[in-house]
């Protein structure tokens, strides 16, 4: 069985894309990694949403939180430039710690659990069938612990 | 109304599993209740890709953030470690890591050779064949030889050679000189019954095994037990012990599926529910004839809890060494400060056990020592120098039994209605000695070994696996609940074989010492059951 995310949808297409647009800052990736644009980063956290009630009132307080703040600067989030969202995250993570460590929580949990960056990391994607075949491989040759017999304490007598 | 049972075992985790195997093996007619219900390790959360998400759902090990419908409340408002369980066939050995270390004989003799806690009324030579006899049913695997422990028998499965991650431990325990060995681990390295792989090296074994590797007992003992003819009656909450006018249990309340109360009678009662749910239990079975709580005439049940207090230490190594790789908790481990040395300012002892580091979400999110990396355009390169760097060691402190560290009933209550338990616990100043002392250790470890940089968790809030001492044993009534066999002084046809029936906990993970007891226990009432049941 290979399921890449939970489904359902809580968010409507506003919130979506300003959750995406959230995570392009929180994650903007490099040259080895994709940034959180490129991966289902998004669409796994409003699916986490709909899965998990309690998680539902925090984070859309966080998006709502965001789009209060970038109001106050004049415009949508989404068309500030950087300076500014990365001033308005900060902003919000001062005054919401709590909604905005949930968003930043579910936000890294959607983009490490993208089949894509996980191959990037070297992690098989998923874990099954393959595993890590080469940290079981071979026996430990005794011989590395003659050191160990010739020094370590005795058990107490009892 | 059911067939009346021989023996009604309650709980099919670690130790519920072992006795009712060993039961059914002998010929008794064994039913076995269960809270939980059966898992199908085939789907495990490692076959999905998002594998990692369900550590913060439906297979976290604390029953309060799971909240399944099988799980009941643990009031955890007057303790600073979270008790962590599971409920299902299997029991906790489903999410675990397998650490399989045994007690040393010292262990038993904590009051006469320390002069605190009490001595057990067994010792380690009358263990010491259920420790063998356990092994070889489940499949351990191990290297035998240490000398800092009594000589034991050839592990069933060979350890296996150092990878990265183990050469770099050894690498800081040999500049220091101290002792090292290969731990005990309860996974399989080659197919060992229908249905259990060889250990690929996943990684995550706490979330369940997804191949059988691991010696949960789901695998292991429940199907060897069923064939032998006991019968699994899952999703099955027990409200009460029954006792009958005599003062013996004759079984149990429970509710089923449906959430009908149903009565299970039974010759003799084996309680198997951990060392917070047994407690919860004896005192929830209050009657006229025992109105403090059923075997609590000495007013012992739920006091002396005892956890494993533990501190991570986590070193960031230069190069990347996949930490992340290979069975998660049953490595390598040292032993250099396992007995009592009173210069340390502490009586007793810990352990230092290398464990697997982060996966990728974990390693982001900060998971156990680590630290929560930053967002934006430093992100990246955070992760890049921690993922796979970590090497991660956990120390783990022997604590003492003290009275006012106890499971008590809350005003919580399950979907049941039944009153939940509360953990009073706090880190006595012993303990706390202890851990700082490992935490220097361990710093001292992960430096020689070249980290670049250490963090600490000095007290692990989400680190209570181990549930030990609400039910204790002794010769004496007045002190304990269970004699030397695991039977209630209070109760001649009750035992109990969990993690409750520790005197102390020694520094070592329980779980072989609490399935060497049950198969002890198992033998005895098996070879004394007419009189036990007459």
């Amino acid at each position: 069985m290979t399921v890449t995310h939970a489904t359902g949808r809580v968010l409507g297409d506003a919130n979506l894309a300003l959750l995406e647009a959230v995570q392009e800052v929180l994650l903007p990736g490099d040259d080895e990694m994709p940034p959180a644009s490129r991966t289902g980063a998004a669409r796994a956290v409003d699916a986490y949403l709909a899965e998990r009630q309690a998680l539902r009132a925090p984070i859309l307080d966080a998006l709502v939180a965001v789009r209060i703040a970038a109001a106050r600067r004049g415009g949508a989030f989404e068309d500030l430039d950087e300076a500014a969202r990365v001033a308005i995250l900060q902003e919000v993570e001062a005054s919401e710690p709590a909604a905005f460590d949930a968003l930043l929580v579910q936000s890294y949990t959607g983009y490490y659990t993208d089949a894509g960056v996980q191959g990037a990391l070297g992690v098989p994607s998923p874990l099954m069938p393959t595993g890590f075949p080469r940290a079981t491989e071979g026996n430990l040759d005794p011989a590395r612990l003659d050191r160990v017999r010739a020094t370590a304490r005795p058990w107490r007598e009892a | 109304m059911a067939e009346r049972a021989d023996v009604l075992v309650i709980g099919a985790g670690a130790s519920g599993a072992a006795a009712a195997w060993a039961l059914a093996r002998a010929g008794r007619r064994v039913v076995i209740l269960e809270q939980g219900d059966w898992t199908d390790p085939a789907t495990y959360p490692q076959h999905r890709t998002d594998w990692e998400r369900f550590r913060q759902t439906t297979v976290n090990r604390d029953p309060n953030v799971r909240q399944l419908p099988e799980d009941y409340p643990v009031d955890v408002t007057d303790t600073p470690i979270d008790p962590l369980m599971f409920n299902a066939v299997g029991g906790s050995t489903i999410h675990w890591t397998g650490h399989f270390p045994r007690f040393r004989p010292s262990d038993f003799r904590v009051k006469t050779l320390d002069g605190v806690g009490d001595d057990w009324p067994i010792d380690y030579a009358e263990l010491e064949p259920y420790y063998d006899r356990n092994d070889s049913n489940i499949g351990v695997t191990g290297l035998n030889g240490d000398p800092s422990n009594p000589p034991r028998s050839p592990r069933p499965y060979p350890s296996p050679a150092l990878d990265a991650t183990g050469e770099a431990f050894v690498r800081g325990l040999e500049a220091l000189g101290w002792h090292w060995w290969p731990s005990d681990a309860a996974y399989v390295r080659a197919p060992h019954h229908p249905g259990r792989a060889a250990c690929n090296g996943c990684g995550p074994c706490d979330l369940g095994c997804p191949i059988g590797a691991m010696s949960s007992a789901h695998v292991t003992y429940v199907p060897e037990a069923v064939k032998h003819g006991a019968r699994v009656v899952t999703r099955a909450r027990v409200r009460e012990i029954l006792v009958g006018s005599d003062g013996k249990a004759e079984g149990a309340a429970y509710y089923d599926r449906d959430g009908k109360l149903q009565v299970q009678r039974a010759r003799t009662v084996i309680v198997g529910a951990n060392g917070v749910g047994t407690p919860r239990l004896l005192l929830n079975s209050r009657s006229s004839r025992f109105p403090t709580g059923l075997a609590n005439s000495s007013d012992q049940v739920g006091r002396n809890f005892m956890f494993h207090p533990v501190a991570i230490v986590r070193g960031v190594l230069p190069e990347r060494i996949d930490s992340f790789e290979g069975p998660a908790g049953a490595l390598l481990n040292s032993q250099e400060f396992y007995e009592t040395d009173l210069s340390r300012g502490a009586t007793r002892g810990y352990q230092l056990q290398l464990v697997r580091d982060s996966m990728p979400v974990g390693t982001a999110l900060g998971r156990g020592a680590g630290k929560r990396l930053p967002w934006g355009r430093g992100h990246r390169a955070a992760h890049r120098d921690e993922f796979g760097h970590g090497l991660t060691i956990v120390v783990m402190a022997e604590d003492l039994p003290e009275a006012h560290n106890r499971v008590t009933l809350s005003t919580m209550a399950d979907t049941h209605g039944i009153p939940a338990p509360k953990v009073s616990y706090t880190v006595s100043q012993n303990s706390r000695a202890l851990l700082d002392h490992g935490i220097a250790s361990a710093t001292d470890l992960v430096r020689a070994a070249g980290a670049r940089e250490v963090t600490v968790d000095p007290l692990a809030r989400v680190a209570g696996w181990h549930l030990m001492g609400t039910a204790r044993m002794g010769d004496d009534p007045a002190t304990s609940v269970v004699d030397r066999w695991g039977r209630a002084h209070d109760v001649p046809n009750l035992f109990i074989v969990d993690g409750s029936i520790f005197v102390t906990s020694a520094p070592v993970n329980p779980t072989t010492t609490i399935q060497a007891l049950a198969l002890r226990t198992a033998e005895w009432l098996d070879a004394h059951f007419a009189e036990v049941a007459a």
